[in-house]
């Protein structure tokens, strides 16, 4: 049991290591919410990204079911959920793959029964699957955990976490997305007796360990490395809590903001921001004992549903629905540029990639000189509320109705 | 000489920036009102039609807006897939708002007011602000996204403040902070202006985006007309669906009122004018008197009760000191109200009214009685009425 446990300490050390520290990210291309790291970046290979001359072209636009997954890319492979109506009251929610040249579709698999928004801002999926080598894992709407292969979508096992651990459903239905580390898939579950975390074991789908408590929101875990020791930080409630990837509690901090929807940003190498439309609006803590120090709160980040990035001593994210830079130093407001509705953004070497919520793709340096666009392409018509996607050169987008691929290169 | 340029080229600005705060916010005023138009160029502004586009959570729908110099105000727009409709007529301010569950006009309350207020607002609210009983207070100089603002504290005469921020270069609104309304509760809003344009001489900012709580609305105006043709019916609070089908009893009328003699046969008893008219929206109330030998007033006022989906009429007669309540609906064209199911009014006698619609110009109202608990009815008075 120690060797296992040592086992997986080493492997999670070295995964995130590689990860973090190799900057070999652009290979894994964006297997995750938020891409390898979780943090909404993506190296440019040392290539810094520059917009077209005479404009990004857009190569396919598909339609696609509704539902706010990002796309996983992986080479020349998409993977993501949506969901389709069958009527006003029916419908299912699938996974499927696509054709990343072409958006054709190679293959789908039905999950289960479609959510459906009673304030009908959108139906079906919330969460991003995460991969690895050979399935993905994949969280519905009705909070069903599904292993399914990438080869051709075949299932594997599910997890049903409202039977299993009594998950209660959230309004806007299930939405915290997978986290893979060693052999377990780390997740939100809100469930009672204790079972707000859980490890899942990725081979059979067995609950391996489970911790916490409070109900189940819209923030997704990420995983760090703090002080040499690979941790997961969830949010949920008024809490931030961070465990080994194998269950055991290290840490724990009662936030200045109540249920954040975004998710919380390493600020390297040892700091931790979050932030909400709540509250004090963001703050940065230092973990390292088990009652983190606080640095600053700010309320010059307020983070709806998009999360915020890191570059170079500054954070870059959406105030409400202006663009934002703030200092990652004590939170002062830097610079800020309205016109992009809530929109949502990822951060690809030293350029912005901002989608707004009207599905505008604009390219802004990521600078604290101030605003400054490079250019933007209109792709996709409508309420666009899931962050982009970037992958060797292309950048996927979606909304409710359709999906698009955008060559920068 | 280059360096007397250098000293004296900062005092030079820093004796006209104080000359100008110097002379109070009605300097700034001033230059704010010049900057939209002048006060001439609004002055001859009768009306005002803005129509675009409005994004609410992030999906853009058709909005609507007109208003009038007199402060009457109409406003069609989407919060997310439900359209909201609000007006002042220039008596009461309304709102239709299935947004909150009302697909029927409601009065505002104190708060929602307020944001009428602002909403309706013509031009600046610093245009003749002296005259309209408001107080401006100049809280000084802010930078702000690169820009240096003007900050003018705003007093309604409603006792309400907002803070405005003026582009100190160009004198037109950059930013304002005010109350607003989210579920009918209070709250303060931020909103930014940006792309002005003229249009007949005054300038109007072609997009607006307002943030309170975490609530975003964009609106993007794409056309502005200036004193165009103006529907004014779109300020009256339209009445509820039921009552729509009542709306033609609005007006005068001449009202013949027949019944039968002692042979059975009808006879004409009465010849008086009648008028209906809404008191208020969704009440049609009629009175007139008839009665030749000893003349009563008989008022009416019929409603139509939305839950219970059902016409009510109250009829009070004043000769005998008595309030009938009615209930019923319409049966094909005739509408049939009977006190046999209320426990209100005097019902040991069941009473019906027979409305029947004859075209536009008439229609004809008869009174009938039950000897048999509502078994048979027997009419016994018929009011015919013609529009005057």
């Amino acid at each position: 049991m120690k060797f296992r446990t040592i086992a997986c300490v080493a492997m999670a050390v070295l995964s995130v290591h590689c990860l973090v520290f190799t900057g070999n990210a652009e290979a894994q291309g964006w297997p995750q919410l938020r891409g390898s790291l979780r943090n909404g970046a993506a190296p440019d290979g040392g290539q810094p990204l520059e917009w077209p001359e005479g404009g990004a072209t857009v190569s396919w636009v598909r339609e696609i079911g509704s539902g706010f997954s990002e796309l996983l890319v992986d080479g020349n492979r998409l993977y993501t959920l949506f969901a389709e109506k069958v009527d006003s009251l029916t419908g299912w929610e699938y996974v499927a793959s696509f054709d990343a040249l072409t958006g054709e579709e190679l293959w789908r698999t039905r999950l289960d029964s479609v959510f459906i928004d009673v304030d009908g801002w959108g139906d079906g999926p919330r969460s991003t699957p995460a991969m690895d080598e050979d399935h993905l894992y994949c969280f519905t709407g009705f909070g069903k955990l599904a292993k399914v292969s990438r080869a051709d979508g075949t299932l594997v096992w599910t997890v049903d976490f409202m039977e299993r651990f009594n998950s209660k459903l959230p309004r806007w239905g299930f939405s915290s997305s997978p986290l893979l580390s060693g052999g377990l898939v780390l997740m939100e579950a809100g469930g009672d007796q204790g079972r707000a975390f859980v490890g899942i074991g990725k081979d059979k789908g067995e609950l391996v360990w489970s911790a916490g408590t409070g109900e189940a929101m819209y923030s997704s875990p990420i995983l760090v490395v703090l002080d040499e020791t690979p941790q997961v930080v969830f949010v949920n409630g008024r809490n931030m809590v961070s465990y080994t990837p194998q269950g055991d509690s290290l840490w724990a901090h009662t936030m200045p903001i109540g249920n954040p929807m975004a998710s919380p940003l390493l600020v390297p190498p040892s700091r931790l921001f979050a932030s909400a439309n709540n509250g004090a609006g963001s703050f940065l803590i230092e973990p390292g004992n088990p009652s983190p120090a606080e640095l600053f709160t700010s309320s010059a980040m307020k983070n709806d549903w998009s999360s915020s990035v890191y570059r170079d001593g500054f954070i870059y994210g959406f105030n409400l629905a202006s663009l934002q830079c703030i200092s990652a130093t004590d939170g002062t407001r830097v610079w800020g540029r309205r016109g992009f509705g809530k929109g949502s953004l990822i951060l690809v070497g030293d350029k912005l990639l901002v989608l707004s919520d009207n599905g505008v793709l604009s390219m802004v340096e990521a600078s604290p000189e101030g605003f400054r666009e490079l250019g933007s392409v209109h792709p996709i018509e409508g309420r666009s509320w899931t962050a982009p996607s970037y992958s060797d050169g292309r950048v996927y987008v979606r909304n409710h109705t359709h999906m698009a691929c955008i060559e920068l290169k | 000489m280059t360096h007397r340029i250098k000293i004296f080229t900062p005092l030079l600005f820093f004796f006209i920036a104080h000359a100008s705060l110097a002379s109070g916010p009605d300097d700034i005023i001033g230059r704010h009102v010049e900057a939209m138009g002048g006060h001439d160029s609004w002055q001859a502004v009768r009306s005002l039609t803005l129509t675009g586009t409005m994004a609410t959570f992030s999906v853009r729908h058709d909005f609507k807006t007109v208003k009038t110099q007199d402060g009457k105000f109409y406003n069609e727009f989407n919060i997310g897939h439900q359209r909201v409709i609000e007006g002042h007529d220039g008596a009461w301010s309304w709102t239709i708002d299935p947004w909150q569950g009302f697909d029927f006009p409601r009065r505002i309350n104190a708060a929602e007011e307020n944001v009428f207020v602002q909403k309706a607002t013509m031009a600046t609210p610093f245009f003749d602000y002296q005259e309209k009983g408001h107080r401006v207070e100049y809280l000084g100089e802010e930078e702000q996204d690169g820009l240096a603002l003007h900050v003018l504290k705003l007093i309604r005469n409603n006792g309400l403040e907002e803070t405005w921020y003026l582009d100190a270069d160009t004198y037109l609104p950059y930013k304002t902070i005010s109350q607003w309304i989210d579920f009918a509760t209070p709250l303060q809003s931020e909103a930014w202006y940006e792309d002005y344009r003229e249009v007949d001489g005054v300038v109007i900012p072609f997009f607006t985006e307002r943030v309170f709580a975490n609530r975003l609305w964009a609106t993007e105006v794409e056309e502005a007309v200036v004193n165009g043709p103006v529907d004014h019916s779109l300020f009256i609070a339209p009445a509820c669906p039921g009552m729509q089908r009542l709306a033609f009893l609005e007006g005068s009328w001449h009202v013949e009122v027949s019944a039968p003699n002692r042979q059975g046969q009808w006879v004409t008893i009465d010849r008086r004018p009648a008028s209906f008219g809404w008191a208020p929206r969704d009440v049609m109330q009629g009175e007139f008197i008839y009665g030749a030998t000893f003349p009563s007033l008989h008022r009416l006022g019929f409603s139509y009760h939305r839950r219970g989906e059902e016409y009510q009429l109250m009829v009070y007669n004043d000769f005998a000191s008595t309030w009938e309540f009615l209930q019923g609906g319409f049966e094909e064209d005739v509408l049939v109200l009977e006190n046999t199911h209320s426990t209100a009014g005097d019902n040991k006698t069941p009473i019906r009214y027979l409305l029947t619609v004859n075209g536009p110009d008439g229609f004809l109202l008869e009174r009938a009685r039950s000897a048999d608990q509502g078994e048979t009815w027997t009419v016994f008075e018929r009011l015919a009425f013609s529009r005057q």
